[in-house]
């Protein structure tokens, strides 16, 4: 809503978000609290975006994974380092080939409708999310190579795969690949989008309800004893109702969270962050999501990006610096790799490159041949001007993309190429995308795995595929490194592979990272507790409120 | 009048198979014309599809039929009263609908009626009286009338919600979560009533009639309520076709601010995503709502107004 802020607010947050600096603004816990954790008391999470469909293993929003971590549990939960910690999975073991890995199950698991979580309860919900008729938009893959389910005992379960995989267990931590009591797949299989009380799970809290347009509701479970190894307690959640409200507008966001109406606001626009900080009734939790940071894509499989020496000279022509602490008042970090510092396998080395150098541009764009110039100052090469076509769609861009792709224009004219801002609607732009009718395309992509490079880079992953293939790119080292990545059992070797696929990603200037994707949580002092989990979502199982 | 009634209601329920007709098939037309494939839609801007995936939802969505049989089945399904399933929702949109229904036509009933209440008040109170204060409450209506929704609802909210915390800011929850969407709606409806009815008001004050009233030592403010709102109220009533087309465009502004459920907010995420049977019951509805009003708006208007009913206008009033 930069539309409705008036410009002297802006240059005033400026003003103090500089004098405050990047430490002031980031996470401020409030003074710990006298006594220990209180239970009971409602807990009102207001986040921005509406989820299509609720059903885990269907949808791929960040927003249903998020919400439904609250109603689901997984086998196993990921550590901050990137290892892995026993939930409904009590110990595992990985074949040493990496195609079969054996869960031994918690036999105390109960879903909130009463069912057991056994390994036949495993078995169901892996094979509901690969059955075709599930249109899996996202769990499916994060399932890989899957092939199939063996139930050994009651206790006992082996989930085998066509190849080596070594991600599985991350994938496995998150709630894409949460469990639903079989009873629910069998009665509800095709009602599951529209959670509420069809999202059976055996979480720390019950879905009570959900209304589109408005939220959705959960109780406390109070049976919960089954809580992962990385949690702050045991035993039933502290909170006895949270209640998720959906406030799309974002001064309505954070005026509800001034007020004290919600508890805890996802989404904190850049703007906002410092002025949040700075109220002693407010703190803000800010975390660098993992995964992909918001990255363009050069069209490397048409031109004029089909020539290495044009994707330089884009890269050296823009000051990214620059352009992201100047849209994002400093809030936001520059990205240097297309992986974000918090994944695991991210190569700080790739910092130290640097970029900028509109000379080096010039130089390249000359030898390129486009030494004219027409009436309004842009190269040319044989009468034809040096274009960049960027179609982007006002429905699908976050966090002010639209604002660094306006900066981007200003100095890509400054060598003299002109960069196209094409707005269209969201399905005009998914067709021309998937049909590779652009130059220039920028999106981002939170996961806490470097195997996620898969689904951005490699051959097989182009978006007819199914995939996101953004630059177009077929290169036999990356995808001899990326299968390497998926079968490394060592994580030495894996993290080692994946730092030579950023490495060649820079070097062949594919991609140009721009920033990380950055959670910014604004939660009242009388909140305690509030975690994030690996994907930097929220998690209430260990939240409290202070008792008004 | 009962025959004219008949004659009336039968005139507009044939007229009204055609709209409905009408709207379905300019709803089917402009739905396929719109770029982009539903199929990127359902699937969302993450990922492309595997061409199984999206070979499976277009069979199952029916997009792989030719286009006559299409069009026919979204003729043919409302009349058995099946509007389908949503794409982008996976439920039926009856159930969605239903489930909207309500908060819309609380938002829709609360905010006409304020707008009433704030449009008979100005107008009697200021009609005829030239002066500062009529000049001023104009200008008022005026400025209702051209704020724009979306800054108004800001505006309220920040004051009356965030300022001083009377109200709360979002959700369907009871009549204190109504009030400010409610008023939002009802300024700018409120504002062009007071408008019409005023001049409607104007006109009717300088009748010969009312002089009669006053000299027979009538208060001004029984001419005024008991004699002359009735007359001036007929180019109102006739305004409701206008009214219900500007309460549902206002729905969407107003839901979407204030985070409320409702058919406004659903619309738009359906036409976005291209969701087929979300938009085509939607614009049924408001179709149907359509040809309800105006057909009320007839009948009241023959009610309310004797002169309708001499022989041969009835049908002019009608069309």
């Amino acid at each position: 809503m930069a539309t409705t802020e008036p410009r002297a607010r802006q240059w005033a947050v400026l003003a103090v978000s500089a004098l405050l600096a990047a430490g002031c603004a980031a996470a401020a816990p409030p003074a710990a609290p006298s006594a220990g954790p209180v239970s009971g008391g409602t807990l009102v999470y207001a986040v921005a975006r509406e989820p299509d469909c609720l059903d885990p293993h269907v949808s791929p929003a960040d927003i249903t994974g998020e919400i439904q971590r609250n109603a689901f549990d997984s086998l196993v939960a990921q550590r901050p380092d990137g290892g892995f910690a026993p939930w409904l999975a009590r110990s595992w073991e990985v074949a040493p080939d990496g195609r079969a890995y054996t869960f031994h199950l918690r036999e105390d698991v109960r879903f909130v409708d009463g069912e057991r979580f056994d390994a036949e309860a495993v078995r169901a919900n892996f094979e509901h999310i690969a059955a075709p008729e599930t249109k899996s938009q996202y769990a499916v893959s994060l399932l890989g190579p899957y092939a199939g389910t063996d139930v050994l005992d009651a206790g006992t379960v082996r989930v085998r795969f066509h190849q080596p995989y070594v991600p599985f267990l991350q994938a496995a931590s998150t709630s894409y690949l949460g469990f639903y009591s079989p009873r629910a797949l069998r009665e509800h299989g095709d009602e599951l989008c529209a959670g509420g009380p069809h999202a059976v799970g055996s979480g720390p809290f019950r879905e009570v309800s959900a209304v589109k347009g408005q939220g959705v509701e959960f109780v406390r479970n109070d049976a919960y004893r089954w809580a992962p190894a990385t949690a702050a307690h045991q035993g039933p959640a502290h909170l006895e109702r949270l209640s998720v409200r959906v406030l799309p507008e974002d001064a309505v966001r954070t005026g509800a969270l001034g007020s004290g109406q919600v508890d805890v606001a996802a989404a904190l626009p850049p703007t906002e962050i410092a002025f949040v900080a700075q109220d002693p009734a407010l703190a803000v939790l800010k975390h660098a999501a993992p995964g992909q940071p918001y990255t363009y894509f050069f069209n490397t499989a048409r031109q004029p990006f089909a020539d290495p020496r044009a994707r330089q000279a884009v890269r050296a022509a823009i000051d990214l610096d620059g352009i992201v602490a100047g849209v994002y008042f400093g809030q936001y970090d520059r990205a240097h790799s297309p992986l974000s510092p918090p994944t695991f396998g991210y190569d700080p080395g790739t910092e130290t490159r640097r970029n900028y150098d509109p000379a080096l541009a010039n130089r390249l764009l000359d030898e390129l041949g486009y030494t004219g110039r027409d009436a309004q100052g842009y190269r040319t090469r044989d009468g034809q001007r040096f274009t960049v076509v960027h179609p982007w769609s006002a429905n699908l861009v976050r966090d002010q993309q639209d604002l660094v792709s306006q900066a981007v224009h200003q100095e890509l004219r400054k060598v003299g190429i002109d960069l196209v801002l094409r707005p269209v609607d969201s399905g005009t732009y998914l067709t021309e995308r998937n049909a590779g009718r652009y130059d220039l395309i920028g999106f981002s992509w939170a996961r806490a795995d470097p195997d996620l490079l898969s689904t951005i880079y490699a051959s097989g992953s182009q978006f007819a595929d199914g995939g996101a293939n953004g630059s177009r790119i077929h290169d036999p080292e990356i995808d001899a490194l990326l299968a390497e990545g998926r079968g490394a059992v060592d994580p030495g070797r894996r993290a080692q592979a994946y730092h030579r696929v950023q490495q060649r990603i820079l070097d062949e200037t594919y991609a140009l990272p721009v920033h990380t994707s950055t959670q910014a949580y604004g939660y009242r002092a009388t909140v305690h507790g509030l975690a994030l989990d690996a994907n930097s979502w929220t998690t209430f199982y260990d939240t409290w409120v202070e008792p008004a | 009048m009962t025959r004219q009634l008949l004659r009336v209601t039968a005139h507009r329920l044939w007229g009204g198979v055609l709209v409905l007709w009408g709207a379905l098939t300019v709803t089917f037309l402009a739905l396929r014309a719109a770029p982009g494939d539903p199929v990127d839609t359902v699937l969302g801007p993450q990922v492309g599809a595997s061409p199984q995936l999206r070979e499976r939802i277009s069979a199952e969505l029916g997009l792989a039929d030719p286009w006559w049989l299409q069009y026919l089945r979204s003729l043919v399904r409302p009349l058995t009263g099946d509007l389908g399933r949503s794409y982008q929702l996976a439920q039926d949109v009856g159930d969605v609908l239903a489930s909207q229904l309500g908060p819309t036509a609380q938002l829709a009933l609360a905010a006409t009626g304020l707008a009433a209440a704030i449009a008979v008040v100005t107008a009697t109170a200021t009609a005829g009286r030239g002066g500062a204060v009529a000049a001023w409450v104009s200008g008022g209506e005026l400025l209702a009338v051209s704020a724009p929704l979306f800054w108004v609802g800001l505006l309220l909210l920040s004051v009356f919600s965030f300022q001083l915390r009377w109200l709360p800011a979002a959700g369907a929850g009871g009549v204190a979560g109504l009030v400010l969407p409610a008023v939002t709606l009802a300024l700018p409806l409120g504002g062009v009533m007071a408008q019409v009815l005023r001049g409607a008001l104007d006109r009717t004050l300088e009748q010969p009639y009312v002089t009669t009233l006053r000299a027979r030592g009538l208060s001004e403010v029984a001419v005024r309520l008991r004699h002359c709102l009735r007359h001036g109220a007929v180019p109102l009533i006739t305004m409701g076709g206008w009214l219900v087309g500007d309460l549902l465009t206002g729905t969407v502004l107003v839901e979407t601010v204030f985070a409320r459920p409702g058919i406004g907010r659903t619309l738009v995420t359906a036409v976005i995503a291209k969701d087929f049977p979300v938009v085509t019951a939607v614009v049924l509805l408001a179709a149907l709502l359509f040809l309800v009003i105006n057909l009320l708006v007839d009948l009241v208007s023959l009610v309310v107004d004797p002169r309708l009913r001499q022989p041969g206008r009835a049908r002019e009033a009608a069309r």
